[in-house]
C-alpha cells in the first residue's frame, strides 16, 4: 500500500527541505523522495515542491480479527484450566511461571522462628490468542475452571492483537491460530 | 574416651618381655591378640563411620546455604577435611596425647606409625594398632573444624578461614583435647566427657561463635529490627547430610569405647549404637513437635537440627545412660535448639546452619546431662565446660581479630550479594539455571 504526500514550501526553505527529505527517507522504510523545483510564478515566489512516496507496512492483515488474553492464575488449576480450554477449542498457549502480588500484597511465612514477607506469591501466566468473537467464551472458561473463591485467584487481562502471523506458512490472524 | 592413652606404652612395654618369650615358644593365641585385633577393626570401622560425617556436614551445610554459595561450601569443606588430616599427623596427634606431660600443654611431633606387618611381641597389644588410633582420633578434629565452616558460612573469605582451620586442628583442638583425653588436668580432676561433647562438639561450637560475632551477619539478615530468613538451596540434601551424620555418630560414640576385646566391651559398644540413636530420634521428634506448636507448621531444618542436637547431647554419656534416659537426654537437646535458633537471631548472631546452637549448646546441655546416669559430679562438669569454653573462644577470637586486620576475613559486599561461587571460585555448584 502505497500512499503519498504533496506539499509546497518556499524556495528559501529548500535546503532545509532537503534535509526533511532525508529524515522523512530514513523514517519511511522504501519511501522515496522527489523535489521538484517549481517554475517561478507571476508573483517572483520561487518554490519547491516535495513529493514523498512511502510504502506502510499493512499492519491488519487478513481473516478475523484475534485477541490477546493475558490470565494469571493459581497454579495448581494449569492442568484444568488448559482442558477445558482445549475442550472448548483453543489450540494453544503460552504458559510462564511468574511471580506478583495483588490487592492482598503476599502473605507471612516461619523459617526457623523467624516470620517472614512472602511478597511476592507464584503465579501460572496463560498468554492465549484467539479469534475475537472465542474470547468472551475462554474469558468464561478461565474465570470458572480457575476461580476457588479465595483471594489470589487471578485476574485476566484482554488486549486487541493487531496480527498474528504463523512463521511456517506466513498466514495471518484467524488462519494463523 | 575411659581408657587414657598415657597408660599404654608403659603397659605395653611390661608386657614386652613376657610376649617375646612366647612367641619364642609358640605363636600368640587368640587370647592373647584377640582383642588387640578386634579394637583394632572397632577403630577402623567407626574411623570411616567418622570420616564419613565430613560427608554428612558437606551435605547439610550445601543444602542450607543459598544456591550461590554451595560451591563455596562444598571447596571449604572438601579443604578443611584435607588440612585437618595433614595439620593432626604434623602436630595434632602428639599434642593431643602427649604422654607424660605437665597436663596442660606439650608439643608433640609428627604421628609415626608401627612399622609394616609389626610383629605380636611389639604391638601394643591391650590396646590397638597406632595407625587406626591415629585415623580414629583425626576424624574427630576434622568434625570440630565442619562445625565451625557452616556457621560462618556466606561470606568468609576461603584462605583466612582454610589458616584458621590449620590453628585450630593442628593447635588449639589438640591442646584442649590432651587436657581431657590426653590424661591432663580435667581427666585428672574427673572430668567425664565419653565421646566428646564437649571436647569434640563444644569447642567447634565455641571457635564458630567467634568467628560469626567477628564476622557480623550476612548482608541483610537482619534489618530495621527485623530477621530476614535467607531459606537454604536443597532441603534434600540437608536432609541427606543429616541422615550421613546420624550414621556416622554410631562410630563417634561406638568407637569411642576404645575396646572391642572382652564381651563387656562389645556390649558396651552396642548398648553405645541403641542409646547414640534414641537420642538422635528423641530430638528430632521434640523438635517436631515443638515446631508444630510454635509455628503452627512443621519446619523440616529445625526437625533436623533436632535430630543432630539428640545426638551431640547423649555424647558425652552414651554408654550408661537406658534407653529411656537417652530419649529425655536427647529431646532436651532438641528442644534446646528450637529456643536456641530464634534467641540467637534475636542477638543478631548470624550462624547459617545451627552449628552453635546444635553443637555448642547441646554439647554443654550433654555434659551436664553425665552427672545424671554416668560417674561425674556437677561442679567438675561444670569447671570442664567453662575450661573448654574460656580457652577455645578466647583464643578463636584473638585469631579472627588478627586474621581480620591483617588479610581480611570477610569478602566485599558485592561480591557478597554476587555470591560466593562466581566471586571467589569463578564455577556454580547450578550452572544450569543462570546459563541456557
Amino acid at each position: 500500500m502505497w500512499t503519498g504526500q504533496k506539499r509546497v514550501f518556499p524556495f528559501f526553505d529548500c535546503l532545509k527541505m532537503m534535509q526533511l527529505s532525508k529524515i522523512v527517507q530514513n523514517l519511511c522504510n522504501l519511501s522515496a523522495c522527489q523535489i521538484v523545483k517549481t517554475p517561478s510564478n507571476l508573483s517572483f515566489r520561487p518554490s519547491v515542491l516535495l513529493f514523498c512516496a512511502c510504502k506502510q507496512i499493512d499492519l491488519q492483515g487478513k481473516g478475523t480479527k484475534v485477541k490477546f488474553i493475558i490470565a494469571t492464575i493459581k497454579p495448581f488449576k494449569l492442568e484444568e484450566v488448559r482442558e477445558a480450554l482445549t475442550d472448548i477449542g483453543v489450540r494453544g498457549m503460552m504458559v510462564t511461571e511468574i511471580k506478583g502480588f495483588g490487592s492482598q500484597s503476599g502473605h507471612t511465612e516461619i523459617y526457623r522462628g523467624a516470620e517472614y514477607a512472602v511478597n511476592f506469591v507464584p503465579k501460572i501466566k496463560l498468554e492465549i490468542v484467539v479469534a475475537a468473537d472465542m474470547a468472551d467464551q475462554v474469558i468464561e472458561t478461565i474465570t470458572k475452571t480457575a476461580r476457588t473463591g479465595k483471594i489470589g485467584d487471578g485476574k485476566i487481562f484482554v488486549l486487541d492483537a493487531q496480527q498474528a502471523i504463523r512463521v511456517r506458512t506466513g498466514e495471518t490472524n484467524g488462519d494463523a491460530l | 574416651m575411659k581408657l587414657l592413652k598415657t597408660l599404654l606404652p608403659a603397659a605395653a612395654l611390661a608386657a614386652l618381655p613376657v610376649m617375646g618369650m612366647a612367641q619364642e615358644a609358640a605363636a600368640p593365641t587368640m587370647d592373647e591378640v584377640g582383642p588387640y585385633i578386634f579394637t583394632t577393626l572397632l577403630f577402623l570401622m567407626a574411623g570411616f563411620l567418622v570420616f564419613f560425617m565430613a560427608a554428612g556436614f558437606a551435605m547439610l551445610e550445601a543444602g542450607l546455604v543459598r544456591s550461590k554459595n554451595v560451591a563455596m561450601q562444598l571447596t571449604k569443606n572438601i579443604a578443611l577435611f584435607s588440612i585437618a588430616a595433614i595439620m593432626y599427623w604434623l602436630v595434632g596427634f602428639n599434642t593431643m596425647y602427649p604422654g607424660d606431660f605437665n597436663g596442660w600443654f606439650a608439643i608433640g611431633g609428627p604421628t609415626v606409625l608401627d612399622p609394616v606387618g609389626v610383629a605380636a611381641a611389639d604391638a601394643a597389644l591391650d590396646y590397638a594398632s597406632v595407625g587406626s588410633d591415629f585415623f580414629f582420633q583425626l576424624v574427630f578434629v576434622a568434625a570440630t573444624a565442619s562445625i565451625v565452616s557452616g556457621a560462618v558460612a556466606e561470606r568468609i573469605k576461603l584462605w583466612p578461614f582454610l589458616i584458621f582451620v590449620i590453628v585450630l586442628t593442628g593447635i588449639m583442638y589438640p591442646i584442649s583435647g590432651s587436657w581431657q583425653w590426653g590424661g591432663g588436668w580435667l581427666s585428672e580432676m574427673g572430668f567425664s566427657d565419653f565421646a566428646g561433647s564437649t571436647v569434640v562438639h563444644s569447642v567447634g561450637g565455641w571457635a564458630a561463635l567467634a568467628g560469626v560475632i567477628v564476622l557480623g551477619p550476612r548482608i541483610g539478615k537482619y534489618k530495621d529490627g527485623r530477621v530476614n530468613p535467607f531459606p537454604g538451596s536443597n532441603l534434600a540434601l540437608a536432609t541427606l547430610g543429616t541422615f550421613i551424620l546420624w550414621l556416622g555418630w554410631f562410630g563417634f560414640n561406638g568407637g569411642s569405647q576404645l575396646a572391642m576385646g572382652t564381651v563387656g566391651d562389645v556390649s558396651d559398644v552396642s548398648r553405645i549404637f541403641a542409646n547414640t540413636n534414641m537420642a538422635a530420634a528423641a530430638g528430632a521428634v521434640a523438635a517436631l513437635i515443638l515446631t508444630q506448636v510454635l509455628y503452627k507448621k512443621v519446619d523440616l531444618t529445625m526437625v533436623l537440627n533436632g535430630a543432630l542436637a539428640g545426638l551431640v547431647s547423649i555424647t558425652a554419656e552414651p554408654l550408661a545412660p537406658t534407653l529411656f534416659g537417652s530419649l529425655w537426654i536427647g529431646a532436651i537437646g532438641g528442644v534446646i535448639v528450637v529456643f536456641a535458633i530464634p534467641f540467637l537471631d534475636k542477638l543478631k548472631i548470624d550462624d547459617v546452619v545451627g552449628a552453635i546452637p546444635v553443637h555448642l549448646f547441646a554439647g554443654i546441655w550433654g555434659t551436664i546431662a553425665v552427672i545424671f546416669y554416668g560417674e561425674a559430679n556437677l561442679m567438675t562438669q561444670l569447671t570442664g565446660i567453662v575450661a573448654y569454653g574460656v580457652f577455645t573462644f578466647v583464643a578463636s577470637l584473638i585469631l579472627w581479630f588478627i586474621l581480620k586486620a591483617t588479610v581480611g576475613i570477610r569478602v566485599s559486599e558485592e561480591e557478597e550479594i554476587n555470591g560466593l561461587d562466581m566471586a571467589e571460585l569463578g564455577m556454580e555448584a547450578y550452572p544450569e539455571f543462570s546459563k541456557g
